[in-house]
């Protein structure tokens, strides 16, 4: 081994290679994603049946699990670990800007990811019948008492929440100052380009949440000062702390998926795209809105994630029709050679075309119960994203594990995702429309919903077969035993394709010169001529 | 020219400013006024930041230019890795358990975070380009040695000290002493073997180290969780001075007594002479106008009493005020 | 671990020897404007709270001006050193900078005990009422964010003297000033919210 490899690669734990670090947080992230996953089949699978059997006294504590779960350990650091193992190799450097500090994020995200486990099975944070972040109300300042399960929960997501924080001024900074010469930001690939967004958004909405937390711990010490009104508190505080965090939040979830979904389609269409600059113009754009819908109504019970106000929805839908009606006419105007990252692709529009399509109708008929909310969740929120990033691993295995992911297995991971997400978020949303209500352990016998909270529960336990069918698949190309890949498979475009498969700890050995947004494209067309 | 950067954070700061203003004239809540308030000012630091870090302009490439081609260059070194970032990271999460449970485990935590971002730093110091054996010895000399010479010999102190105290408390008294003979001869004998043997690796010494450290440190903390084993104070074992009154005379000539922990001695006056008045009395001297320090009460035969005398050690004389060839020396030592 | 002293080996040399500039100074200025974003949350809840009573300030609670100018006198102070210091570096006086960036650290010190004294002598008590509540939350996280640029003045003091941070290299120099700087702010600000405005 070199000494340059020795130097880099020390080992698991002390490595600062941007490479592995990334490898890291997507292996973690995946592993708790069957964390989430699991309980969420049990969650639902419980309201399918009759009665109280799976979930118990403890479904507050369940329901909170699976949804911080689910969005904090599992999709945001799995796009952390994305964008920190591509994004460098996009932009031609050869390590992050501040490598021992994204490791140390990494540290901290598994260590408070532990903790925030513990703190569950420790007691229910916030007490038994708090539902955690996706209630309005203050967790449990209403019910009294400080205990170790919530503390524990507080402390977990403030180590989470500066991981984050630090990971994102990496990456930003990575962005900003780390690109090759001739690589401007005008001309730097699409992931890259969210990244970017998405890395100052978080660095501006993660430290409301670190703020409301120091609240939420005080409130909790001190009897509900803060927050409750019987004590001089207010619950506004907490609903504007939480409104702030998790609506960019939510967004920024997404934002890193439509990088990815450009550069899949630009790749596999091998040209560039038709124009970027709308492209460009609706990530910043997306970043932007992330921001917005800050109307607080005076009557708010709202949760954490509900459906925008209507205007805000129609404008962000425009904002991804254009995204998709440019990534169509690339493809239209391209040479498509089939991979099924593709397909993931296909899927993440489906998905937001059917959450959308309901949107459109929950806003003309008038939705009175509130599983609605759920159904947009799976299938906008949470749903599209994940598929993508299982879009971004098989489309980047070649630089992941230096092997192609099978493509036949993708196929199935992709059937199996794709409709498990449409079939949750379907029998959520038929929930929705025959109005019934959220977060209920089980149904009042009587009511007709268990047909729709069994088709839910199916596509549960297919997004959970999915879940595991990728991780093997992972597994397999890391233990060696997929197809070795080449430096350039797809007759790529960007910098990343200059690399070898997989790249070395200094990730080029000779990188081309910079000349346009697709610099493996002009040296490929330019040494043809 | 702006970058995109500088234009995305605009938008932001233009269009939260905006909606501040939007959102207090339709609603008029203060706080989400503030907060919007805010955040358009700090996406405008961001925006100022983004600017003042560089001009992002490309080179500038001739129409007439050959086509690109790869430059046999990296773009630099590659990350050099490091334990501390996840030992900073384990350190953090003692913290955060300890705020949430325990005040001890706090200190703990902040004292591992501390020793952490210390050790960090000197990686990176070490690490940097400029760093030379020259400007490394400097650096020892200057500020490492002088400082961390005697701290750290007295916690190393102290450390052994205090290991090595525990578990002799907490065993009983007979065993205790074995203990220190073992732990002396182990140390003895793992010097000797280092210094008979011809060669001896690095390795070797250092595994013999950190296995004696653990088995150290292993033992105190074990014995000091189970706790110091029970023994009680000389004081409060009464051993009483005994003086007889026999025949017209003490039995004993000289007595030695100890005081307890209130600086008292106890005597036992046995008066074995029947119905002949004695007594027991301490004075400071032998000469008859020396002061009295303690005058008991006589009383006739057969009888016992027993005294509780506040003295301070020294040498005393007790007489029988009855009696006066009645005499002894009374010896008063220490605790 | 191989222990040579050569810098971190490449393949092959690296492309002009230009050195990235200005990452760590990138990294804390954006971070300072994520701080914004935390003291904002917190000044936020400051008035939400306040607007819910028309008795603020509880009776208990003795607001000393003095004590208030004073906190955010050190700051300036320390603003000032560090901008010293910033200078010094770039004009490579090595020892200049170093004394400038201790006794920023040390206006630091003072501040964190000058902060703690307050605390106790105002009678700010988070259990007793909402104010004490959202007061010591804004303190503590003025505590920390002071404690972190002292921490980082000492770290830059020690790397001046070991001439790692010179007039080539200002970048941990600048990142420096930017953290104080924004504690210096966030001090003003907290300052005119409790002290000045009630």
């Amino acid at each position: 081994m070199t000494d340059t490899a020795r130097t880099a690669n020390t080992g698991w734990l002390t490595t600062a290679d941007h490479k592995r670090v990334g490898l890291l947080y997507l292996l973690f992230s995946l592993l708790f994603l069957l964390v989430g996953g699991a309980l969420g089949v049990a969650l639902k699978a419980e309201l399918a049946t009759d009665g109280v059997q799976i979930v118990g006294d403890n479904f507050s504590r369940l329901f909170s699990e699976h949804a911080t779960v689910s969005v904090f350990l599992f999709l945001a650091p799995a796009w952390v670990g994305l964008a920190s193992y591509i994004v460098p190799l996009q932009i031609g450097a050869a390590r992050v800007a501040f490598p021992r500090a994204l490791a140390f994020s990494l540290w901290l995200f598994v260590g408070g990811g532990g903790l925030l486990l513990v703190s569950y099975m420790v007691g229910s944070p916030g007490g038994t019948r708090s539902l955690g972040l996706t209630s309005a109300a203050p967790l449990v300042a209403r019910r009294g008492g400080a205990n170790d399960a919530t503390d524990l929960w507080i402390l977990a997501l403030m180590l989470l929440s500066l991981a984050a924080v630090i990971a994102a001024a990496t990456l930003a900074v990575t962005v900003l100052r780390l690109r090759v010469p001739g690589l401007t930001l005008r001309r730097a690939p699409m992931f890259s380009t969210a990244t970017l967004v998405t890395s100052l958004g978080i660095l501006l909405a993660t430290p409301v949440f670190l703020a409301g937390l120091l609240m939420l711990f005080l409130d909790q010490h001190t009897g509900g000062r803060l927050f409750l009104p019987s004590t001089g508190g207010a619950p506004a505080v907490w609903q504007h702390t939480l409104w702030l965090f998790g609506r960019p939040e939510v967004f920024l979830l997404s934002l890193p998926a439509i990088g990815a979904a450009c550069d899949i389609v630009a790749t596999h269409a091998r040209r560039g795209f038709l124009d970027d600059r709308p492209l460009q113009a609706a990530i910043g754009l997306f970043g932007i809105l992330a921001f917005g819908a800050w109307w607080l109504p005076d009557n708010a019970a709202r949760a954490l994630v509900l459906p925008n106000p209507p205007v805000l929805n129609a404008v962000l839908g425009g904002v991804i029709g254009i995204v998709v009606l440019v990534l169509l006419g690339t493809v239209v105007k391209g040479r498509v050679k089939a991979h099924v990252s593709l397909l993931f692709v296909v899927g993440w529009i489906l998905l937001l075309a059917l959450a959308a399509a309901n949107g459109i109708i929950a806003a003309l008929v008038g939705v009175e119960g509130r599983a609605w909310t759920e159904g947009f969740l799976h299938t906008a929120v949470f749903g599209a994203p994940t598929l993508l990033v299982a879009g971004a691993v098989y489309h980047w295995a070649p630089k992941l594990f230096g092997r192609h992911l099978h493509q036949a297995t993708g196929g199935a991971v992709f059937l199996l995702l794709f409709g498990g997400f449409a079939l949750l978020g379907l029998g959520d949303f038929l929930l929705g429309y025959n109005d019934a209500p959220a977060r209920l352990a089980d149904y009042p016998p009587g009511e007709d919903w268990g047909t729709f909270a069994t088709l839910a529960t199916i596509g549960g336990v297919l997004l959970a077969l999915g879940a595991v069918l990728l991780v093997a698949d992972i597994v397999r190309a890391l233990a060696g035993k997929a197809r070795a890949a080449e430096e350039d498979p797809y007759e790529g475009l960007t910098l990343e394709w200059a690399a070898a498969s997989p790249p070395p700890p200094h990730n080029f050995d000779a990188i081309p010169e910079v000349r346009s947004p697709y610099p493996v494209l002009d040296l490929r067309t330019g040494a043809a001529k | 020219m702006f970058s995109y950067a500088t234009k995305v954070l605009g938008a932001l700061t233009v269009a939260a400013l905006v909606t501040a203003g939007v959102y207090y004239a339709v609603e008029g809540g203060r706080s989400g006024a503030v907060l919007l308030l805010i955040l358009s000012a700090a996406a405008f630091f961001g925006l100022l930041t983004v600017v003042a870090s560089g001009v992002d302009i490309a080179p500038h490439v001739p129409a007439d230019a050959p086509p690109p081609e790869r430059n046999a260059h990296t773009p630099g070194p590659a990350a050099t890795g490091s334990a501390w970032p996840v030992i900073t990271a384990g350190s953090a999460v003692l913290l955060a358990v300890g705020v949430a449970t325990n005040e001890v485990v706090v200190y703990f935590g902040l004292a591992a975070v501390g020793l952490a971002a210390l050790g960090w730093f000197s990686k990176a110091w070490a690490d940097h380009p400029t760093w030379t054996p020259r400007v490394g010895g400097r650096v020892v000399d200057r500020f490492v040695a002088p400082l961390t010479t005697p701290v750290g010999t007295g916690l190393l102190t102290a450390l052994i000290a205090i290991s090595l105290s525990r578990p002799l408390l907490a065993t009983d008294v007979a065993v205790a002493p074995w203990i220190s003979l073992v732990v002396a001869i182990a140390i003895l004998g793992a010097c000797a073997w280092i210094a008979v043997k011809p060669r001896v690796t690095s390795s070797a010494v250092t595994a013999i180290a950190v296995a004696g450290a653990i088995a150290l440190v292993g033992g105190g903390i074990a014995s000091a969780a189970q706790g110091e084993r029970e023994y009680h104070h000389k004081a409060h074992v009464e051993h009483p001075v005994e003086i007889t009154a026999k025949d017209n005379a003490f039995a004993e000539q000289r007595v030695e007594a100890k005081v307890d922990d209130h600086g008292e001695v106890i005597v036992d006056f046995h008066n074995l002479d029947h119905d002949v008045f004695h007594n027991v009395a301490l004075y400071e001297g032998e000469t008859p106008d020396a002061p009295a320090v303690f005058n008991g009460q006589g009383f006739p035969g057969h009888e016992e009493k027993t005294y509780r005398i506040h003295v301070e050690p020294g040498r005393y004389t007790f007489r029988c005020d009855f009696h006066a060839n009645m005499v002894g020396t009374f010896v008063v030592g220490g605790g | 671990m191989t222990t040579a002293t050569a810098p971190a080996p490449a393949a092959l040399p690296s492309a002009g020897g230009e050195r990235p500039r200005n990452l760590i100074a990138t990294g804390v200025a954006l971070t300072c404007a994520g701080a914004t974003m935390l003291f904002g949350a917190l000044l936020a809840a400051y008035v939400e709270l306040r607007s819910h009573t028309n008795e603020w300030v509880p009776e208990d609670v003795e607001l000393d001006n003095y004590l208030g100018n004073m906190l955010v006198i050190t700051m300036l102070l320390g603003s000032l050193t560090v901008a010293w210091s910033v200078s010094a570096v770039k004009r490579g006086e090595g020892r200049q900078a170093a004394a400038a960036l201790t006794i920023t650290a040390g206006f630091g010190l003072a501040f964190i005990n000058l902060l703690s004294y307050t605390a106790a002598r105002v009678h700010i008590s988070p259990e007793d009422h909402a104010y004490g509540a959202i007061v010591g939350a804004l303190a503590i996280a003025l505590g920390i964010v002071v404690i972190a640029a002292i921490g980082l003045a000492l770290l830059t003091m020690f790397r001046v003297r070991g001439s790692q941070v010179g007039p080539d290299n200002p970048d941990q120099a600048r990142a420096t000033a930017w953290l104080w700087h924004f504690a210096t702010v966030a001090s003003i600000i907290v300052w005119y919210a409790v002290i000045v405005r009630k």
